[in-house]
């Protein structure tokens, strides 16, 4: 299901959605959740955590952090080289 | 949720066994390049130190400690070289991230294009081979020039554990000790006066480690890859690693402790090697042409150096 264009994960936890932004990917996801620690949400999106850091709104956060569904996510790419 | 170790706040970064808040992570990532820096004796009392900024984080974060550390210290000179080897919709952003920030800080910043130097963008040399692997020799070969040129003592760079991770695999899986002799936090096994002395103060720091520090630090940093880095050998080590890192936490850092170890006898073993002038440039190099001046004529390039 999609939601405006950008992409909509169920994991069948709550009805409330959570705005996620990849960077690396430039996505715009919302995810249907009541709360998540963010290495699970990590887990969910199959990302690497060494490869990302999550900032919640506008805060950086450790992998333990509770992210919940009022909360605006951007999931950062920590490589930048090239 | 782990506190701060030192001060019990809200954490921003975790390692495997202690968390920082935000002020306690700067402290931490800070003290840990100036150790670099001290234990490896990559500043001498008196340097004009030519730092090779992209724009991105890494060498943004270079360029700002060495800067802190410049602003204490008289003898100690930094500017900036940024080579632009035309890569649209990357280089050309952090180009204007690289000029912000030496704006704000007051550093001259000094900017050589492909497009200029050799007459073509990398996009353009793209179609005629890989493009990593054009890029990567002309870029040295144009922060060594200009570096020397512009009369640095050594030329910085923003490698950092990862990078240099994948360097000591690439070079492992190659069977090219010799190139790996080449590496550490303080390069060069021969020295020449036409080599200018390369120094890595973020050489113990992840991509993690420096981006969490720039984020904190609010450098106008992009956190996007190069478009071509896809293409690469690097970057299929570079996934391996991160795999591994993953599942067995600390094997980035075992790997470097392992090859700092072993680096003084590679030292030692290729320092005697002899060493050519490249017929066309003069530039030192290991065959009778260089790397660059083979790819200048190869692809019928105008380079002002290759006579």
């Amino acid at each position: 299901m999609h939601i405006e264009g950008e992409r909509y994960i169920n994991l069948g936890i709550d009805k409330r959605v959570m705005d996620i932004f990849i960077e690396k990917e430039n996505r715009k996801m919302k995810l249907k959740v009541k709360q998540i620690k963010a290495d699970e949400l990590l887990k969910k999106l199959k990302v690497n955590p060494s490869t990302v850091l999550v900032v919640k709104n506008g805060s950086l956060v450790t992998e333990s952090a509770i992210l919940k569904d009022s909360d605006k996510v951007r999931i950062l790419n920590v490589v930048s080289g090239g | 949720m782990m506190a701060c170790k030192e001060c019990s706040a809200n954490p921003v970064f975790s390692l495997v066994n202690r968390s920082f808040c935000r002020k306690h992570y700067i402290e931490y990532y800070e003290s840990k390049v100036l150790r670099t820096i001290r234990n490896y004796h990559l500043l001498g009392k008196e340097e004009n130190i030519a730092v090779a900024i992209s724009g991105g984080k890494d060498s943004t974060t270079t360029l700002y400690i060495l800067n802190q550390i410049a602003k204490q210290n008289p003898k100690i000179k930094i500017f900036g070289i940024l080579i632009d080897e035309g890569i649209a919709g990357y280089r050309d952003k952090t180009l204007k991230d690289a000029q912000k920030f030496c704006k704000k800080h007051k550093i001259k910043l000094y900017v050589y294009s492909f497009k200029k130097e050799f007459g073509k963008t990398l996009d353009e040399l793209s179609k005629f081979g890989y493009p990593c692997s054009i890029c990567g020799v002309f870029r040295r070969m144009l922060l060594n020039q200009k570096a020397r040129e512009l009369k640095a003592t050594k030329l910085a760079t923003g490698h950092n554990l990862d990078d240099e991770c994948q360097s000591v695999i690439m070079n492992q899986i190659k069977v090219n000790w010799q190139r790996s002799a080449t590496l550490g936090p303080i390069t060069g096994i021969i020295s020449d006066k036409k080599f200018i002395t390369r120094i890595k103060p973020l050489y113990l720091v992840s991509d993690k480690e420096t981006a969490a520090y720039a984020f904190l630090m609010k450098f106008p940093v992009m956190h996007t890859e190069c478009p071509y880095i896809h293409d690469s050998f690097r970057h299929d080590v570079r996934n391996a690693l991160n795999d591994l890192e993953e599942k067995h936490p600390g094997s980035k850092n075992g790997i470097i402790n392992s090859f700092l170890e072993i680096l003084p006898d590679l030292k030692r073993k290729y320092s005697g090697g002899k060493l050519n002038y490249c017929k066309y440039c003069s530039d030192p190099c290991q065959e009778d042409v260089c790397k660059s001046c083979e790819l200048v004529k190869k692809y019928k390039l105008k380079f002002p150096y290759c006579k």
